[in-house]
């Protein structure tokens, strides 16, 4: 019952679930079963809400972070700093809102289910924004031998998608965590 | 085959073959006429004729009636209908098939062996392609045999599909035909029969190895009378919207192996599907993109019945139903209710992600190009190659010998580099703004100590001599040096590689300007003739040029310094990132050069421009041609010297007689104006007879609806066919008006234009023969 009850309070449902179940097969009073049950449905409802809000907002800021990036090309930025704000301010910023959707209990499923979210939301974000803006100064460029343009595009999108996602994956695990112990 | 027909009261019949309309006898002139007599008439003295399909023997009878067919092969798989054209259709096509010109085959056409290189023209009538089988005749393969049995000059014209009902399906029946190698020309009439099935405009396609043109089409000249086809309107139906030609060159190509044909035919439909906030995805969409598989398939069976799927499926959440399950156990084995909760686990988890996560991708995608693109409409940065401004292309050549002067640069034309010449011959062949290299030409000449004066351009010292004669005016001997031209500015504007600017005046004579000063300079005794006039116009129109045309390069030089910013460290896995690289290194160079160049250049040494008289005709810049045929040089300081062929008076108005090399440059330079001059002329009677037949057109096409408007009752929201598309008749009015007001307008401009050369020339023809004589 116990175990049931830390595990709903982590946001470990599944763990939550299964304690319950075998309450249930152990014979425990019904009405408590009953009980912990639909507390488990009012919290993971309540921990979808919150997630999916965290993660629109981590995705609100890629998109208008980057956005705010590719108003300069990396050359007018300075190598330097459009490396600075595109492989580590923003992914960090983004990785520590998506990692904090998903609940921050102690379980290392969970902390690399952060990981993993951290880590997707960014990649995907810096490959589009890197694949868009390859695209459109490459569009202006007609001399070029393009036979290659797709695979350097994939190339450069995976690399950057990856570094990226890379530095938000740590800062979703590693800030949430901190945050929670403290 | 199922073959089908029926006649009315008043005699006329229709055929129909699996449901479809092939003809009806009422308009079937018009289908027959158009197929038929446009491959003939478009191909040179046809003899030998490939009828493929057309058992009707409908394309048969057009064919026979034109002049000098010697022979004509038509291959037919059905018996049945040869058999019906023979007994039913006999009147119709006046016999067709049983002319003594004529070998009718039973056979798949798309299996018998045709001999190569044959057939003065190939006409392929084959039925609507309703199945699989019957779209063979439509594949690439089919297409390839064609082109072989086609002689070097055969035209081959083929009944396709609707291109207004069909586009998708008649694009790719032209792009199919084009991945043979064959030029191709699609064009659309309208047949009354079809348009009352539903069937809409109907399309052909001319092919050919040579290029085949609207023009030739508006041009054609059938020696057959046609009985309902309008041949001369044709090449209207060949006018596709830009939409429509971008779909020819983007279709897929049917081929046996990979038939799209069908799915086209069955499938017309705009991708609609998007993602909208209401997820799941909009359904009406979603159904949308599922494709129709067969001919007795429609739109709405196939919504009728996602609709019941759908409907079944929405009523169960899977993931609650299996969380259900697991919830109420306690009655299962333990074993069940540890996969139950395996599959509730992975559910939650997997299914719900990817939802979101497939969801939230494409919509970030199209949010970040949205964005993107929005953030660069609003930044003009360089990078993105949004706001950089070309200066056009001026012609130095044309204002060095007209009294216009010096044209400048002035347009906004973006000037991208589409050549390779920065990274493949850079600094061995010159190149242009656009990247093309050119053949290189090496310039012979030198340069002055300075001159003192005006030395004695007769040609017994001085310029002509070694430095050292005449009067003395050059103080270092003159040591000529070849010269490549490393910048192509303009057809006539070179930038050299040692920085100096060189105007090539005929193959024998240019001008070179460095350090303020313009120099007269022969190619053959690689010796200066004299010193011209630096007209202040010249110079500015040259720095202006070189700035516009530098400001360019720095665009392109700012792109491609972006794009290595992005993937300059992968150079060195992909030889096209290497060659960029390259590229911008060049571009630099050239940009780095240019700037050098023009302080080389400097500033004219003149402080005013020469006021040439009216009578007076430019032949180059500081030169012109007077009304007695004199030629008027003017030297430094706006001095005139005036030469007659035979004697020079110079500035100060001593007499002497002509150096002979400086009469062989003018008389060149006369030759070649002269030679421009006719150029221009029959590019401009070519251009005004176009224009005139397209007024002519024009007016014709404005006569026909103003007679429509009377005839539906001076009704003007009247509808009627206006290229493409369909509007009223008062509008059709306004526009082929305002048309033909433009039209007037350029011919007026063009006659002026043709009036001008016209008057140069015999100037420039009159002088010629005065030096020659």
């Amino acid at each position: 019952m116990v175990a049931a009850c830390k595990a709903i309070e982590d946001g470990d449902f599944a763990t939550a679930r299964h304690h319950i179940n075998n309450l249930a097969l152990e014979g425990s009073n019904p009405s408590r079963v009953e009980e912990l049950e639909k507390l488990i449905w009012r919290k993971e409802n309540e921990a979808t809400q919150t997630s999916l809000g965290r993660i629109g907002t981590a995705l609100a800021i890629a998109v208008f972070g980057y956005a705010a990036l590719s108003f300069q090309s990396p050359e007018a930025w300075g190598q330097v700093i459009w490396a600075l704000g595109a492989f580590l301010v923003l992914p960090s910023f983004i990785g520590a809102i998506a990692g904090s959707s998903v609940a921050s209990g102690p379980n290392p499923q969970q902390k690399s289910r952060r990981f993993w979210r951290a880590f997707g939301i960014v990649s995907i974000v810096v490959a589009c924004y890197s694949i868009v803006g390859m695209a459109i100064i490459r569009r202006s460029m007609q001399s070029s031998d393009k036979s290659a343009d797709l695979l350097i595009y994939l190339v450069v999108a995976v690399i950057y998608g990856a570094l990226a996602g890379l530095v938000a994956g740590v800062a979703g695990s590693v800030l949430v965590f901190k945050r929670r112990a403290s | 085959m199922n073959v089908f027909h029926f006649r009315r009261p008043d005699s006329s019949l229709a055929l129909y073959i699996d449901g479809n309309l092939q003809f009806d006898s009422r308009d079937e002139a018009v289908y027959h006429e158009s197929l038929a007599l446009p491959p003939l008439c478009l191909s040179n003295q046809p003899k030998k004729v490939l009828l493929c399909g057309g058992g009707d023997g409908l394309a048969l009878r057009e064919v026979l009636r034109y002049p000098g067919i010697e022979s004509v092969t038509l291959i037919d798989c059905s018996q049945e209908v040869l058999d019906f054209a023979r007994a039913e259709l006999n009147v119709l096509n006046d016999g067709a098939l049983d002319d003594p010109r004529v070998s009718v085959v039973v056979a798949d056409a798309l299996t018998y062996p045709l001999p190569e290189r044959t057939f003065d023209a190939i006409i392929c009538d084959f039925t609507f392609p309703t199945t699989k089988e019957s779209s063979q005749g439509f594949t690439a393969e089919w297409y390839q045999a064609l082109e072989r049995a086609l002689s070097d000059d055969g035209v081959l014209a083929i009944n396709a599909v609707s291109p207004q009902n069909t586009p998708s399906a008649f694009a790719c029946i032209v792009a199919t035909l084009r991945s043979t190698g064959l030029k191709t020309l699609p064009y659309r009439v309208c047949i009354p029969s079809f348009r009352d099935h539903g069937y809409g405009a109907w399309g052909f396609v001319l092919a050919a190895r040579r290029r085949l043109t609207i023009g030739e089409l508006r041009r054609i000249d059938c020696p057959v009378v046609t009985r309902q086809a309008d041949l001369s309107k044709l090449a209207r139906g060949a006018r596709f919207s830009s939409k429509a030609r971008l779909g020819f060159a983007m279709a897929p190509i049917n081929r046996s192996d990979k038939p799209v044909l069908q799915a086209l035919l069955l499938n017309q439909r705009e991708s609609s599907f998007a993602l909208t906030t209401d997820s799941p995805p909009d359904f009406p969409n979603l159904v949308q993109q599922v494709e129709i598989t067969h001919p007795y398939h429609s739109r709405n069976m196939i919504e009728a019945l996602a609709e019941q799927v759908a409907g079944s499926l929405h009523s169960i959440d899977l993931r609650k139903l299996v969380e259900e399950l697991t919830a109420r156990a306690k009655r299962l084995p333990q074993r069940i209710v540890d996969e139950l909760t395996n599959i509730g686990n992975y559910l939650s988890r997997t299914v719900l992600d990817l939802d979101v996560w497939g969801l939230w991708a494409s919509r970030l995608f199209a949010t970040l190009l949205l964005v993107m693109t929005i953030a660069n409409s609003i930044s003009p940065d360089p990078a993105f190659a949004k706001g950089g401004e070309g200066l056009g292309h001026a012609s130095f050549s044309r204002g060095f010998t007209s009294h216009e002067g010096f044209g400048g640069a002035s347009t906004s034309v973006s000037r991208p580099i589409s050549g390779r010449g920065f990274t493949s011959t850079y600094g061995r062949d010159p190149v242009d703004v656009y990247g093309y290299h050119y053949t290189p030409r090496i310039y012979l000449y030198g340069h002055y100590g300075g001159y003192g004066g005006y030395g004695n351009y007769g040609g017994y010292g001085g310029y002509a001599g070694n430095g050292r004669g005449g009067n003395g005016a050059y103080h270092e001997p003159y040591d000529p040096q070849p010269h490549k031209p490393l910048f192509v500015l303009d057809d006539d504007l070179l930038a050299m590689d040692n920085g100096d600017f060189v105007i090539p005046l005929s193959d024998s004579v240019f001008l070179v300007l460095a350090e303020s000063q313009v120099n007269l300079v022969d190619t053959q005794g690689n010796k200066p003739l004299m010193p011209i006039f630096a007209e202040p116009k010249l110079f500015d129109s040259i720095r202006s040029e070189v700035a516009a045309q530098t400001k360019d390069l720095g665009r392109e030089v700012s792109t491609r310094k972006d794009w290595l910013s992005w993937v300059g460290w992968t150079s060195s896995l992909f030889s096209t990132v290497k060659a960029d690289d390259l590229e911008f290194r060049n571009l630099q160079d050239l940009q780095r050069r240019l700037g050098g160049a023009m302080k080389r250049l400097g500033n004219s040494s003149e402080s005013h421009s020469i006021a040439a008289g009216e009578d007076e005709v430019e032949l180059f810049v500081g030169c012109y041609v007077l009304n007695d045929n004199r030629i008027a040089i003017y030297t430094p300081g706006g001095h005139r010297a005036i030469a007659d062929g035979k004697t020079m008076v110079t500035p100060t108005g001593q007499t002497i007689p002509l150096n002979p090399q400086l009469k062989t440059a003018i008389t060149s330079v006369l030759k070649k104006m002269i030679k421009e001059s006719q150029q221009d002329m029959n590019s401009d009677i070519t251009e005004n007879k176009s224009l005139l037949a397209e007024q002519a057109s024009t007016q014709k096409d404005l006569n026909d609806y103003q007679s429509i408007l009377i005839q539906s009752g001076s009704d003007p929201a009247y509808e009627v066919d206006y290229g493409t598309d369909s509007i009223p008749v008062s509008q059709a009015i306004d526009k082929t008006q305002q048309d033909l007001t433009s039209i007037t307008i350029d011919i007026a401009a063009l006659e002026a234009s043709y009036s001008k050369s016209q008057t140069e020339m015999a100037r420039f023809q009159s002088a010629l023969q005065t030096w020659s004589s």
